[in-house]
């Protein structure tokens, strides 16, 4: 059988389907890209502010991973990191091109969370948006390291290559970042957040 | 083996999971944190915090439904399948022009000066096929040459029957040794 069955490519790693990618099979990048669509998205989604515009980021991401699967190497770092770097570089790009776009908070709907109590509820907005300052106000660098490393679950070398850094100038990126951020959560006196 | 100074570094760098950090024997550091009361209280309470990061972090992560994902996939897996459409060529006549004549008037002196220089090339080569034609010698540059160089066919025709052959002036009045010596070599 020329194609692999999608069961086999589930299980398969990011190199083997990347591999596969590279020599043309429609099923394995479809693999690839249910895996990360998701991920990626968020990732997007916390620069741009839009669900749409991260949408067409992502996809024009994923249509360059079609046509350039081939240039991938380890070399390059994980699969996932260089995944993470081409939507990074996109949405910084799309940034930079429309930066006098708006920014539409009314697409940037949180994640809805379940709590009957009204007192937890409005603890819970308050925490989160205390934390979506301090985390705004940090340097966009310290901010990428961080959200990539502890919300989207990279290590630190996939960071590091995703920024284009040692994994020393990231470990102390890292270290900077979460040290502002605790500092800046404490200045805004949130309730309840000991950060 | 790690002081309090340290763990708070190795935390805030590599995060809480003990197994990221650069260290060879991590089982042993493990074993090492836990009994030390210090260092365990400041692990303990590094993992609290990590834990409401990344609370807030996927709190503050924008609700994207499972449905819109799918449709995702789908225009993502389709645009790589699409042929490319085929393009109607219709002609845009002005802009046509208007690139014809952005492309002749740069090059018109060009083109004027190839032409001259193809006129000029054009009538060299006619001029020296026509002396190719040319007879290299007059007619009686030939006959000198063919006394010279031997007889005409008249002339041989006298040999042939024994008699003498008519010779023009100038072999007549050549001394008899010379032209004896001219018929040898005839």
């Amino acid at each position: 059988m020329l194609f692999a069955k999608q069961n086999d490519l589930i299980l398969m790693t990011d190199k083997q389907l990347i591999e596969r990618v590279a020599n043309g099979e429609q099923v394995a990048f479809s693999c690839l890209v249910q895996r990360y669509l998701s991920a990626l998205i968020k990732f997007s989604v916390r620069y741009t502010l839009s669900i749409p515009c991260s949408e067409d980021i992502v996809q024009e991401s994923f249509l360059r991973v079609w046509s350039n699967a081939g240039s991938w190497c380890s070399s390059k770092g994980s699969v996932k990191s260089w995944l993470f770097k081409i939507v990074y570089h996109a949405t910084v790009d799309d940034l930079r091109k429309n930066k006098q776009r708006p920014l539409p908070e009314s697409h940037f709907i949180e994640n809805g969370d379940v709590d009957s109590n009204p007192e937890n509820k409005l603890l819970k907005q308050q925490q989160t948006q205390c934390f979506k300052e301090s985390l705004s106000q940090l340097p966009e660098r310290q901010r990428t390291a961080l959200t990539l490393f502890i919300s989207s679950g990279l290590s630190v070398a996939e960071v590091s290559c995703v920024l284009d850094l040692s994994t020393q100038a990231t470990t102390s990126l890292l270290a900077r970042a979460r040290r502002a951020l605790r500092d800046n959560m404490q200045a805004g006196r949130t309730t309840g957040v000991t950060l | 083996m790690i002081n309090h100074q340290q763990l708070v570094e190795m935390i805030d760098a590599y995060g809480v999971d003990i197994q990221h950090w650069p260290y060879r024997d991590k089982e042993a550091l493990k074993d090492y944190i836990n009994a030390t009361p210090v260092l365990n209280d400041a692990l303990s309470k590094a993992v609290v915090e990590e834990q409401q990061l990344q609370k807030l972090f996927s709190l503050s992560e924008p609700q994207w439904s499972e449905r819109a994902e799918q449709q995702l996939h789908a225009r993502i897996t389709q645009s790589i399948t699409k042929p490319s459409e085929k393009r109607t060529a219709v002609l845009n006549r002005p802009l046509f022009f208007e690139r014809i004549k952005a492309f002749l008037l740069p090059a018109f002196p060009s083109m004027v000066a190839l032409l001259l220089l193809l006129v000029v090339g054009q009538s060299y080569l006619y001029q020296s096929q026509e002396s190719l034609y040319k007879p290299a010698f007059s007619s009686a540059e030939l006959t000198e040459w063919l006394v010279l160089e031997g007889l005409s066919d008249e002339q041989e025709a006298f040999v042939d029957q024994g008699l003498e052959p008519w010779l023009p002036q100038e072999l007549e009045e050549m001394e008899t040794g010379e032209l004896a010596e001219l018929m040898y070599y005839l």
